[in-house]
């Protein structure tokens, strides 16, 4: 399998570096999760994967693409989807989820209503399409902040931290969404999150990234580095324990 | 209880702190004073806590603190179970923890370098926002057809039409200010009919478009300042981005455009307001007919007075946006980098204003305008 996304002993932060030395890759039809606790940097490496943020040292390329911080002011070759939804405030949904049509395509205007009403059906917001983004919930902002990723037909997705604040079956049925677009759109995912329910029902591949060490701590499945990594680190993440804890509970086997 | 520090010394000679009593958050500082004046006698070997009731957790962690300050908790004996466990959770296992490294002081020189190389980051970014705009705007000059026309508009409305009431009431009390103290004065040497001259000139060349400035970079400066603020705190700035929308072209442009259309004329109807109560003054208070004050404004007033208001108003119109627009997309950090971009936003602006106010009034005197 190819691999969509290569990070190369990638230095990333704002003034100075909060990650260091990164490998890894994403591979073409991946659940990639990225994981940590708070503050380790998962939404800074997010946002330099998607361009948004220079690189501090190392690459990043992305096939067919390159280095995407190239990519500002071209067509969009991947979506991003927001913590907090990122939806313009002025525009209605059916608006917001347009704009990159609008932008990008000849495309008559009733051609591209019928589009955004396809894709707000998709993530299950039909109806809501002249609604501001005030008026809708927390999680209805995320799904429509989906739509609008999807719009131009990208097959790379980047999620930040799409379950977060929402309740169980909300972040369930998110979670069913991002499996759809996954399984049925070949879109390939690149997740930031900590939600554990999340993390094994999507996840296929993910990365655990650690404050203190700077660095990449594991690599590997969800479900494998949960029961099969000894790493105190790893296990207090996956069993939801304090670090101290799990090196109590070590020492004491 | 009374809270009671003192120390014991047992058979063998060993030094122990002893403590009886209640503490409580409230008697903390008489605790850790106590404890700091047995320790400063010399080394203690246990810490007696057989007498202690009650350890609030204030108190208990100004006992772990003061206890550390000599390097380590010493055995501690006879406490209660309770009185231990709150203890034990302002220490790490019943010891001292480690204690992080005082923070580095920063001395003078090197507080003058980092603020050097921010200035250097600042007049960087301006740089780079000024080239970005210059490129949207080009962009937009070649193909008119890519300007989002729509929100020029409602930026027009929002900040020139919304704006109309104050700049012509802030106008009108110009024009009653300057012609109440040229009427003072000019009583006084029979000059009676050049209030008109100085009312119409004052308010053309520089009250109406300069006030009117400064009342748009208030209201406007700070709303852009403000709104761009907030989109880029919310991340909608990015999300124009990863849509491959240029945000200079689609928020900054039309604002900027909108100031450049609406400052002169905003200016331009706080001019005639204000002539018009300076009128009402004039004829009220001094020998001066309307017709006569009429009169005297034309043939005061030039083409080229009324121009120099209007392309100053319009330069005007260009830094108010271009600042506020500026300081709003450098906002980082939540709603307290909004507040911060807001007031530099409308600082910088009101700086800018009286800058190239002065810059103007040098440069028409030198190119013979007026």
């Amino acid at each position: 399998m190819s691999a969509l996304i290569r990070a190369t002993n990638l230095s990333i932060g704002y003034d100075r570096p909060i990650m260091e030395g990164l490998d890894f890759e994403v591979d073409r039809g991946d659940v990639f999760l990225v994981l940590g606790g708070s503050g380790t940097g998962k939404s800074t490496l997010l946002k330099s994967l998607f361009g948004r943020l220079t690189p501090l040292g190392g690459s990043i390329e992305i096939e067919g693409v390159g280095d995407p911080s190239r990519l500002s002011g071209r067509r969009p070759r991947f979506g991003v989807s927001f913590q907090s939804g990122a939806l313009f405030g002025s525009m209605t949904i059916a608006q917001n989820v347009a704009l990159p049509l609008e932008q990008w395509t000849d495309l008559d205007p009733d051609t591209i209503a019928g589009i955004v009403d396809g894709k707000l059906r998709l993530v299950d917001l039909e109806g809501a399409g002249d609604k501001l983004p005030a008026e809708l919930s927390g999680g209805m902002l995320k799904r429509a902040g989906i739509a609008r990723a999807l719009a131009l037909e990208t097959d790379l997705l980047f999620l930040d931290e799409p379950s977060a604040g929402l309740d169980p079956v909300t972040s369930s049925e998110l979670d069913d969404l991002l499996l759809t677009l996954n399984r049925s759109l070949g879109c390939t995912l690149v997740v930031v999150t900590h939600e554990l329910q999340s993390i094994y029902r999507i996840g296929t591949r993910c990365i655990l990234l650690d404050s203190a060490t700077r660095g990449i701590i594991a690599n590997g499945s969800p479900a494998q580095l949960r029961d099969e990594s000894d790493d105190p680190r790893v296990q207090a993440f996956f069993h939801r324990a304090s670090r101290g804890s799990v090196a109590r509970a070590g020492a004491a086997r | 209880m009374v809270a009671v520090v003192d120390e014991t010394v047992d058979a063998e000679g060993r030094r122990a702190l002893r403590l009886e009593g209640t503490f409580e958050l409230s008697g903390a500082s008489e605790l850790r004073s106590g404890v700091m004046r047995v320790l400063s006698r010399g080394p203690i070997q246990r810490v007696d806590l057989t007498g202690v009731e009650r350890l609030e957790g204030g108190a208990a962690s100004v006992l772990a603190d003061s206890l550390c300050s000599a390097g380590e908790i010493p055995e501690v004996i006879g406490a209660r179970p309770d009185v231990l466990a709150v203890l034990h959770l302002y220490t790490v296992e019943g010891q001292c923890p480690a204690r992080l490294p005082a923070p580095k002081r920063i001395g003078f020189f090197e507080q003058v370098g980092a603020s050097t190389i921010d200035l250097f980051h600042t007049l960087g970014r301006m740089l780079s926002f000024v080239a970005d705009s210059t490129s949207a705007a080009l962009r937009a000059l070649r193909r008119p057809g890519s300007i989002e026309w729509p929100s020029v508009g409602r930026q027009i409305e929002r900040h020139g039409a919304d704006g109309l009431p104050i700049v012509a009431v802030i106008g009108g009390l110009m024009g009653l200010i300057t012609a109440f103290q040229a009427a003072i004065q000019l009583r006084r040497f029979g000059a009676d009919v050049f209030v008109a001259d100085l009312v119409s000139l004052s308010l053309a060349r520089e009250l109406a478009p300069l006030m009117t400035a400064i009342v748009v970079a208030g209201r406007s400066g700070a709303a852009i300042a403000a709104e761009l603020g907030t989109m880029k705190v919310s991340e909608e700035v990015d999300a124009l981005y990863t849509l491959g929308v240029c945000p200079h072209r689609f928020l900054v442009f039309p604002r900027i455009l909108a100031l450049v259309v609406v400052l002169p004329l905003l200016s331009l109807l706080a001019t005639f307001v204000g002539i018009a109560s300076g009128a009402f003054i004039a004829t009220s208070i001094l020998e001066v007919g309307f017709r006569q004050f009429w009169i005297s404004t034309q043939e005061a007033l030039g083409f080229a007075d009324i121009l120099g208001g209007v392309v100053k108003s319009a330069v005007f119109g260009l830094f108010i946006g271009g600042i506020a627009a500026e300081s709003g997309l450098a906002a980082r950090g939540g709603a307290e980098g909004v507040g911060r971009a807001t007031t530099s936003a409308v600082v910088s602006t009101l700086f800018w204003l009286v800058l190239l106010d002065a810059m103007f009034a040098i440069l028409f005197d030198l190119w013979n305008v007026y």
